[in-house]
């Protein structure tokens, strides 16, 4: 029996700001635990929220970015329950107006073709902060720094079929929030946190199977990795004819053990009593508003990526790979204004400037200037300077700050191109060289490259290569 | 519509509240008065009429991006029953 | 006493704050009325002294050195503050309630905290873990609630001013009781932020005083805009200034009355309100009779929302972070259940598990959301009044003071002593007790007045009328 995995993810990102969605406490990861409590972080008496203007302009750049339908009205609600890293004993979230419903991911599939995941919604919602429990000791301790952060909550549609095109939709997703400013997207810092949805149903079914949630993922190879194994089970459960033991539930994936395990306590289906926060008025975000952030966003990566494919000819893979990001993207397209060729931009700016920058810690725009990078290149395309030598010599050229010609002039490595003294050296050449001639009249063309080596010995490695050969087939009389 | 014992237990548990037996007996009774005296509202026809959300008629209620005052670690465990020097402490939650 | 305005006046003219400040001091240290729960002495000295030298260098201060007690659900920052519950034990504020830091930064000096009933759940003062509070006229009679230890402090002459909140009349219901001035502000007069929630859409803090006049310039003093509460109104803020002459703002004023009001009256708590109304003729009002049809729902629609709201807010009492941990709770769901259950009094349980029922999944269309509906019905009845009228004069109380214990048994007999009180907390409407006289035991009576949303400032000229027709 075949059998279709369905799939749906819940991802939280935490919005780059500044404070907190409700109150003033800082946002910063990493800090002494507590380090970054206000009075209403702590959730003490008397407290109220204020919406946070700047995680409400992310949030609507993020629904934008997602081609979502950003609703002019919406409300927060209160969610509740009771546990120690939730300090007011409610988030604030929202449940049945949120301010953005449907959107979609396009992802690359390997055969080549493209699929649309579409989005539920996305909602804002605020974290909750840190439970840590004492491996020795008989305590827990709250560490409330994260309680409060701003959060949108994205939900997929359970249109994901396998580990592979959720590995692709995380990527995609990561790409577009990362590239309009609204989240670092570092499942490590736990800027991007991911939930799975996995249920299983025989192919041609149209019901779908029993559904188990999926928590404690913490990079994108665990989302892959659970969600395979998740698969793997269910569908040898329903073999063996024991699905109904497949049931509604909530499991956490072990990394190390890579298997799931029942979350032991976890309540069946919490009701949670929303009700709409009676301390924050409603949010109305006006067409006008929408237009204005729209306006200020740049263009989308999946967009640019598809037009680098279209006008720069790139293929997808290396459109996918210099569309990563917004800076890389513009660096590209900065040696292409500069007037490098657009492949070459490409090659360049992956093989080179990219590897410089991931090794220097440094951004591209200052490891690569875009000016010495794109006259090294314009040398590198008139043949002034063999490409090897080029490649060898990038780094030290960029750091040095010299201009690319004055660089390579100073080093003998621009390549001797002059005609007149081309068809110096290769008349000598020839002219020493009456056996290799014999056998190159005789078919073996091979034998070309032993007139072009000596030329090149000959030019005390000046000459290009390139013309060295196009002028010994004309001497022999050869079509090249 | 009557209050059960058993509508008792569960909301004393949503509530996160230890009442004893007499007291969610006590409870059922107090509350079936009450729920019978609100009860009334189904009498008002309230079709098509918006619920209120704030009387004031407030929306988009906002504040800049800024960082504001912060409590020093000190006065953030000042009130706490159990902690040590930079936590609050619960009894040790099993897992998750 | 001396009213808030004149001692501010002597205080700005070089008299001493500290000596005001002591007089106070001493009057709440010696309350036999259990109205104080806690006095602020080291706080208030360095008030007194801080408003003293501020007056030396030049300013003057509308509250200088005058005294304020502050009920016990209003924080200030250093002090323990505990909303009279025992989940709150130990507490102590970092920061202090906006409307106090204003009064405070006019000059006004916390002197201590007032009694209240736990949570401000209540309509006699009786379920506060300090202890019931006593009638200033009677022992044996409560003094009303839930900030009853407000209105006996001013009632008793401990302070010229008191602060109290007000959700469905616990600041009008015992200032009508004890014969002072207790005001509710427009809902978004005045920050809620620092107050200790128990319904947030209905919540207002306000002010005790011996007269109008002092309770609008406490309003002027703390109302407007606060940065810290999303609720709180950008409106400007009317002036406390009153006309010279009381009668003035009644002269051609439309007085609207709900004739339904007079039902369910005790007999002297009538006389005066007929009374009031006579007497408003003859100074130049027109009575205009006004319905509100939907206002005998106000209860009922009070005790879903105000439960629904209170039981969120006060899930932050867990054991956790402050306040009441239960001995020896072994894990997580221990410290939750056992400490909460412990913390909360009856009344406070009560409500928790009605307003837990009135969110709870299934319910939630037919109650909470139901109750939201019939409350904008209320609202409309009030613009429909107030077409007709500039305020609305009606009682406070059906009842003058009752004796303590005498509606503990019920919840239900309690809940309808706030039947006058409540929809004016529905609709965000301003309205203020205005003390009129007394019963034939000299228990005082005190006369309402409700005016449109944001007609506060109106409200009080209106009120310091009747305040004089009473006299």
């Amino acid at each position: 029996m075949e059998y279709e995995a369905v799939i749906g993810l819940e991802v939280h990102c935490q919005l780059s700001t500044v404070s907190k969605m409700f109150c003033g406490a800082t946002t910063v990861f990493g800090q002494e635990p507590n380090s970054q409590v206000d009075t209403l972080t702590l959730g003490l008496p008397g407290t109220l929220p204020v919406i946070n203007a700047r995680a409400v302009e992310l949030a609507v750049r993020a629904a934008l970015a997602l081609g979502g339908d950003v609703r002019e009205h919406s409300k927060f609600d209160r969610k509740h329950y009771f546990y120690p890293d939730l300090p007011k004993g409610y988030q604030i979230s929202q449940y049945d107006q949120p301010y953005c419903v449907g959107g979609a991911v396009t992802i690359d599939l390997a055969d080549g073709g493209q699929k649309v995941i579409k989005l539920t919604r996305i909602h804002m919602e605020e974290d909750a902060g840190k439970l840590i429990h004492q491996e020795h000791g008989a305590w827990s301790e709250v560490d409330l720094n994260r309680a409060g952060t701003p959060l949108v909550e994205i939900v997929s549609e359970p249109e994901i079929r396998s580990a592979a095109e959720a590995y692709a939709y995380l990527m995609e997703l990561k790409r577009a929030l990362k590239w309009v400013g609204v989240s670092d997207c570092e499942m490590q810092e736990g800027s991007l946190r991911c939930d799975a949805n996995v249920s299983i149903r025989p192919l041609g079914q149209a019901q779908f199977g029993t559904r188990v949630e999926i928590k404690n993922l913490n990079s994108f190879r665990a989302v892959e990795a659970a969600i395979n194994h998740e698969i793997a089970a269910q569908s040898a459960l329903h073999r063996a004819g024991r699905y109904a033991e497949v049931v509604q539930v909530t499991k956490l994936w072990d990394p190390d053990a890579r298997t799931t395990r029942m979350m032991r306590g976890k309540e069946m289906a919490a009701d949670y009593r929303y009700f709409p926060d009676p301390d924050l008025p409603p949010l109305v975000i006006t067409a006008a508003e929408r237009e204005r952030i729209r306006a200020a966003m740049p263009e989308l990566p999946r967009a640019r990526q598809e037009r680098f494919q279209r006008e720069f000819g790139f293929e997808r893979a290396m459109a996918a790979e210099l569309t990563a990001e917004a800076g890389i993207a513009d660096y590209v397209e900065a040696l292409v204004a500069a007037g490098a060729k657009p492949k070459l931009a490409g090659n360049w700016t992956r093989e080179e400037a990219l590897r410089l920058a991931n090794e220097s810690g440094r951004p591209l725009a200052e490891v690569a200037p875009v000016a010495a990078m794109a006259g090294l290149i314009a040398l590198v395309d008139a043949g002034k300077v063999a490409r090897v030598v080029a490649k060898a010599e990038c780094a030290e050229l960029l750091a040095s700050g010299q201009a690319p010609e004055a660089f390579f002039t100073a080093k003998g490595m621009i390549q001797v191109q002059d005609a007149g003294q081309l068809q110096a050296w290769v008349a000598q050449v020839i002219a020493g060289e009456a056996k290799t001639v014999a056998d190159i009249r005789a078919g073996k063309t091979a034998a070309v490259g032993r007139l072009v080596g000596a030329t090149m010995k000959l030019s005390g490695g000046k000459a290009d290569p390139a013309a060295v050969k196009a002028e010994v087939l004309r001497q022999l009389g050869i079509a090249g | 519509m009557a209050i059960t014992e058993k509508d008792v237990r569960h909301l004393a548990k949503l509530a996160s509240l230890g009442l004893d037996d007499a007291g969610v007996a006590r409870m059922a009774r107090e509350l079936e008065a009450i729920v019978g005296y609100v009860n009334q509202l189904s009498e008002v026809d309230t079709t098509g009429v918006e619920p209120v959300a704030n009387v004031s008629g407030l929306a988009n209620v906002t504040r800049p991006d800024a960082a504001g005052p912060m409590l020093a670690i000190d006065a953030v465990l000042a009130n706490a029953p159990a902690r040590n020097q930079n936590a609050i402490l619960v009894p040790k939650v099993v897992e998750r | 006493m001396t009213t808030a305005r004149a001692l501010a006046a002597q205080v700005n003219a070089g008299a001493s704050a500290a000596a005001a400040v002591e007089q106070s001091l001493a009057r709440a240290q010696g309350d036999t009325l259990n109205a104080i729960i806690r006095v602020h002495a080291d706080h208030a000295r360095a008030q007194a002294a801080s408003v003293d030298a501020r007056v030396r260098a030049g300013e003057r201060l509308p509250l200088a050195g005058v005294p304020l007690v502050i009920k016990d659900n209003l924080l200030l920052a250093g002090a323990e503050s505990s909303a009279c519950s025992r989940i709150l034990a130990g507490f102590r504020s970092p920061y202090t309630a906006t409307a106090v830091a204003r009064l405070e930064s006019a000059g006004a000096v916390v002197v201590a905290t007032a009694n209240m009933d736990e949570f401000a759940m209540g309509s006699s003062n009786e379920t506060s873990c300090h202890g019931p509070v006593k009638h200033p006229k009677d022992p044996t009679r409560i003094p009303g609630g839930s900030s009853g230890g407000s209105a006996a402090a001013v009632a008793a002459g401990i302070a010229p001013l008191a602060l109290g909140t007000d959700t469905g009349g616990s600041i009008r219901q015992p200032a009508s009781l004890c014969g002072v001035v207790g005001m509710k502000p427009s809902y978004g007069r005045v920050s809620r932020y620092g107050a200790i929630a128990f319904g947030s859409s209905l919540d207002q803090i306000g002010p005790f005083a011996a007269d109008v006049a002092d309770a609008a310039l406490a309003l002027a003093v703390m109302a407007g805009h606060d940065g810290n509460d999303s609720t709180s109104a950008q409106r400007p803020v009317d002036s406390a200034e009153l006309p010279a002459d009381p009668l003035a703002a009644l002269r051609g004023a439309r007085i609207g009355y709900v004739a339904a009001h007079e039902a369910g009256l005790a007999e002297d708590v009538r006389a005066r309100l007929e009374l009031a109304k006579r007497r408003l003729v003859e100074a130049g009002a027109t009575l205009v009779p006004v319905t509100l049809p939907h206002e005998r729902y106000a209860v009922a629609v009070y005790y879903v929302i105000a439960t629904g709201e209170a039981a969120s807010n006060l899930a932050r009492f867990d054991g956790v972070r402050y306040g009441h941990r239960a001995e020896g709770a072994k894990d997580l769901g221990e410290v939750y259940a056992r400490s909460r259950v412990e913390g909360f009094g009856p009344e406070v349980q009560r409500r928790i598990m009605l307003g837990t029922y009135v969110l709870s999944t299934g319910y939630y269309d037919a109650y909470y959301k139901k109750a939201q509906q019939v409350r904008r019905r209320i609202c409309d009845d009030f613009a429909g009044a107030f077409a007709a009228c500039d305020a609305i004069l009606g009682p406070v109380s059906p009842t003058t003071a009752f004796k303590a214990g005498e509606k503990l048994s019920d919840p239900l007999q309690m809940y309808l002593s706030d039947i006058f009180t409540i929809a004016a907390n529905l609709a965000g409407v301003p309205a203020v007790s205005v003390p009129f006289g007394a019963d034939r035991n000299g228990l005082p009576i005190g006369l309402q007045l409700q005016a449109p949303l944001w007609a506060d400032g109106r409200m009080f000229a209106l009120a310091a009328g009747i305040e004089a027709l009473g006299r």
